[in-house]
């Protein structure tokens, strides 16, 4: 296991993972961090909402921050963006550090918890307050309406979007100052299935762009969708970072056989178990906890053995999946129906 | 700083501030004009030393400082809505939740309540100046009516009273604002901020100084409501200037440093 740390001059250095924290990142090739983060902490009270989080985003990717409702993102969010200040630990954001956040905000763009605008101001009018707050040319508001489809709605009050509406212009708002560094705190909320796949690609071509985008959510099949990098985090604690391939890799798939008979089935369950693979029936379907590469043998020493398998495919162990494995333990039933309850 | 002043009046330039702020400021200076008249008119007019209920006689308001005097009334009512206009401002960004969009785009958040501040103050102050305009438009056209000249109010004295009136009602709603500004600050809400200081100004106020007689001379609304008429016979006007300066300034230091440390969880 291994874990990426910055050292001077923000460049890259891989060193061993703490025991308790599950990577499987390779080597990063990338020679920058565009977040980082050590030891972070906030308390309220006696509650640790982030508690000693250490992660980092390498620059141009688009990472997931994953987790249940109450984990921590949003405090952590808040925390990059100089917005609550941490109780221990630091923050490095494009390389500078968050206690002068006016080196690196000007850089970065942020959809923060929900898009939040004066309600009687028009959707132009709203930009054009950021953007004269931010010295970003007026110029860029008309292009950022087209690319979010605000276009011809541009001029009415904002209290007459709809919540798929406002979160468009929550992220041509994020988008204004032409950012490096992209922060988006649950994007696809209140979206339509169109809105959600035209925000995916948007997504996609920034990052084609060079922009290092951050997307928190609780939807892990959005997140699996169109993350490369991703940072676990559960009951304000880091459970995971690293490339999503990798985790999805590490974790144990399984194959799923089918048949013209049950007997069959039990001939490729003895094949199965012939290589110390356990299988079991499910619905008139072996589920054999396998590798993708098992597929081959399975199939050839099942013809052999008498037994057709009329499918043969491989089922790949989800993120949500994942996420559950890596969290149970310490999250426990009602952490899972948590999760369940908000994806439902 | 710049930025956030001309931020700030994209805000302010939107019809419920023209209309709601500016309005209602223009509205009770006129009014306070009609009701004093109608009041002298009905008490006052046919002779020297005649009184109205409010103790202003047409010799006050012939005056080379009758505008002032007649107008002097209207300077609680557009401080109120200075107040109401700055709480507003400042309690919407906590409200709607834009308050951690104007500090990500401009994370000096001493620069962010500067500007804001700044163009608050230039508001009230284009607020008081059409008022003040408005308010002696309508006294120059009706206090004739009553048969009282206003020849003095042009004299090198009256000019001098004109803008001295002038300067401390701006001066007055000025702090009106600001304490409106503070409190939604501090309160981190626009309706909280609106009722604690209402209540404070038109009930608080009133019960302390029942209580206790020497408080006109140390309670900030009887503070500013001595800036505003230029002193009184119980305030004078520097010890009126230099007890809410200080309060100002230690109530502004103070929502500073508060605005500066706390967390953003809005």
């Amino acid at each position: 296991m291994s874990v990426i740390t910055q050292s001077e001059g923000a460049e890259t250095i891989i060193e061993p993972a703490p025991s308790d924290l599950p990577t499987y990142a390779p080597a990063l090739q990338t020679p920058k961090l565009a977040i980082h983060t050590r030891q972070l902490t906030k308390t309220y009270g006696p509650r640790n909402a982030v508690n000693g989080v250490n992660f980092e985003v390498p620059v141009g990717v688009v990472a997931g921050f994953v987790g249940p409702n109450g984990a921590g993102k949003t405090t952590t969010i808040r925390m990059l963006l100089a917005l609550i200040k941490p109780t221990a630990g630091s923050v490095e954001v494009l390389g500078v550090p968050s206690s002068d956040p006016s080196d690196y905000l000007p850089r970065v763009g942020a959809l923060i918890e929900g898009p939040a605008f004066y309600p009687t101001m028009s959707a132009r009018r709203n930009l054009e307050i950021l953007a004269a707050l931010g010295g970003v040319d007026k110029r860029r508001i008309d292009p950022l309406l087209v690319q979010v489809g605000l276009q011809g709605r541009e001029r009415d009050a904002v209290k007459t979007y709809s919540l798929g509406m406002r979160q468009r212009l929550g992220i041509a708002a994020a988008l204004l100052p032409n950012p490096a560094l992209l922060i988006l705190d649950e994007p696809t909320n209140g979206l339509d299935p169109a809105g959600i796949q035209e925000i995916r690609q948007l997504i996609r071509q920034l990052r084609d762009q060079g922009v290092t985008i951050l997307i928190s959510s609780h939807l892990l099949a959005e997140v699996e969708q169109i993350a490369d990098w991703i940072i676990l985090l559960n009951q304000g604690e880091v459970v995971y970072q690293g490339w999503m391939d990798a985790l999805l890799e590490s974790r144990q798939g399984a194959l799923i056989a089918s048949a013209a008979s049950e007997d069959e089935l039990r001939i490729a369950a003895a094949v199965a178990s012939s290589h110390q693979y356990e299988s079991t029936l499910e619905n008139g379907r072996l589920r054999i906890l396998a590798p993708a590469d098992f597929a081959r043998a399975l199939n050839k020493e099942s013809m052999a053995a008498g037994a057709v398998l009329t499918e043969l495919t491989v089922d790949r162990t989800s993120l949500e999946e994942t996420f559950f494995s890596l969290t149970e333990p310490a999250t426990g039933a009602s952490g899972v129906a948590q999760l369940n309850g908000a994806h439902a | 700083m710049i930025r956030t002043f001309k931020s700030e009046w994209l805000k302010l330039r939107r019809p419920g501030m023209i209309l709601g702020g500016l309005g209602a400021m223009i509205g009770f200076s006129i009014l306070a004009i009609v009701l004093n008249l109608t009041r002298l008119s009905n008490t006052a007019v046919g002779g020297p030393g005649g009184r109205a209920s409010a103790g202003l006689t047409a010799a006050q308001v012939a005056a080379s400082t009758g505008f002032t005097t007649l107008a002097s009334i209207s300077a609680t009512f557009v401080g109120v809505v200075a107040l109401a206009v700055c709480a507003i401002a400042v309690g919407m960004e906590y409200s709607n939740g834009t308050l951690r969009n104007l500090l990500v785009r401009e994370p000096g958040r001493l620069r962010l309540l500067g500007g804001k501040l700044l163009a608050l103050a230039s508001f009230v102050t284009l607020g008081v100046a059409l008022a003040y305009g408005a308010a002696l438009v309508t006294a120059l056209i009706l206090v004739p009516t009553h048969g009282i000249s206003t020849a003095a109010w042009f004299t090198p004295d009256g000019v001098q009273a004109l803008l001295k009136g002038a300067g401390n009602l701006l001066l007055a709603t000025l702090v009106w604002g600001a304490l409106g500004a503070i409190l939604a600050l501090i309160l981190r809400s626009t309706a909280s901020a609106l009722s604690i200081g209402l209540v404070y100004i038109l009930v608080v106020e009133q019960v302390i100084l029942l209580a206790w007689s020497d408080g006109n001379k140390w309670l900030p609304g009887q503070l500013i409501s001595a800036i505003a008429q230029g002193g009184t016979s119980v305030i004078p006007y520097g010890n009126a200037l230099l007890l809410v300066g200080t309060f100002i300034v230690a109530a502004l230091v103070a929502a500073g440093a508060l605005f500066r440390q706390r967390d953003v969880a809005a």
